[in-house]
């Protein structure tokens, strides 16, 4: 089954923007996002909640970069509470994939491993009282030291 | 096609306690429809990291983005429900709501617009609850009104009287909910399972 198509409204923004959006109050959801140094970066905001999402793929070997993830989100965390922030939750999946080709030339199959794996990581924070832009830099900062 | 609602706030527990619950529903289905039970997830934001987890456990699995099904992409939850009840037409379809959402708002959405029944369990972190209450009291407590099921998780994170003190908040805020407890450390009793879909 396919994931449905959904419509989105997205614009650039930046603290000059008249959008509205960088007003204290804070009751709609439409999307600013912004990619910068192969990373892309987006908030909305859903009521109360400050919803931030971050997503980068990059070639390397994720054995490596694993013990950073869990690191890296509890980093976050920690940033947004320290901020006097609610964090609602966190999340980050890793999606690895890895090419190994076989080939016949003779009588006998050759494996031959790809050197690296395609990475795309994903974060989400969820949370309440902090100011999006603030959340989006720890999110930006987070994958930058995962992939960096 | 019965309709859940599985709901509760962020960090609640809900994907972890939806993977068992949807293989329960498998094993004990006695109908011979193709689809036994199929998820909607509803991200609030527009990279979904939960639909990939529940598709990697197996599960069929479609998505509704960048709102909550509650509020702002109401109208696509029907859209979206009405297509799955034609096209698949399964025997449970679970909806996974995000972690800010009313689930009686969708309940009262599908009733009006679709005219279907639906049951609403309410994931709640019993480790969190008391920290979470004062700042969040107001999404906390809206997501407990009208749940048929309360689900206290991560029972094994808290001591009795705190639990106890959970419980009571919980009857306070909805005193029509059944009440179980769960905890990662063990598996769900299948009791447990047909309290939430009310076998």
């Amino acid at each position: 089954m396919s994931e449905h198509e959904h419509t989105h409204h997205h614009h650039a923004h930046d603290e000059h923007c008249d959008c509205g959006c960088h007003d204290h109050a804070h009751d709609h959801d439409h999307v600013h996002g912004r990619d910068v140094d192969g990373i892309h970066i987006e908030h909305h905001i859903q009521d109360e909640a400050c919803v931030v999402s971050g997503l980068m793929r990059l070639e390397g070997d994720y054995a490596a970069l694993r013990p950073r993830m869990g690191a890296r989100l509890e980093a976050v965390a920690a940033a947004i509470t320290a901020q006097g922030g609610i964090v609602g939750h966190v999340k980050a999946a890793a999606e690895v994939t890895s090419t190994e080709m076989f080939s016949v030339t003779d009588v006998k199959a050759m494996a031959k491993t790809a050197p690296t794996q395609t990475i795309t990581v994903k974060m989400a924070a969820i949370v309440f009282a902090i100011e999006p832009e603030a959340v989006e830099a720890l999110v930006e900062q987070a994958l930058r030291a995962i992939r960096d | 096609m019965k309709v859940l609602i599985f709901s509760g706030f962020l960090g609640s527990g809900k994907t972890s306690a939806l993977l068992p619950l949807a293989r329960y529903i498998v094993e004990r289905s006695a109908s011979d429809r193709e689809n036994k039970v199929m998820i909607l997830e509803n991200e609030v934001g527009e990279i979904g990291i939960d639909d990939a987890f529940l598709r990697g456990g197996g599960l069929q699995v479609d998505t509704l983005f960048s709102g909550c099904a509650c509020c702002t992409v109401s109208g696509e939850l029907v859209t979206v429900v009405d297509r799955l009840k034609k096209d698949y037409e399964p025997e449970w379809l679970i909806l996974e709501t995000t972690g800010v959402a009313y689930p009686k708002k969708i309940q009262d959405t599908l009733r009006s617009v679709c005219g279907i029944e639906s049951r609403i369990a309410v994931l709640v972190d019993a480790a969190r609850w008391k920290r979470l209450l004062v700042p969040m009291h107001g999404l906390l407590t809206g997501q407990l009104v009208g749940s048929d099921a309360v689900l206290v998780n991560k029972i094994d994170l808290v001591d009795a009287p705190a639990l106890d003190a959970v419980d009571a908040d919980i009857r306070s805020f909805e005193p029509a909910a059944t009440i179980v407890h769960i905890s990662a450390l063990a598996p769900v009793e299948p009791a447990i399972w047909d309290t939430v879909l009310g076998l």
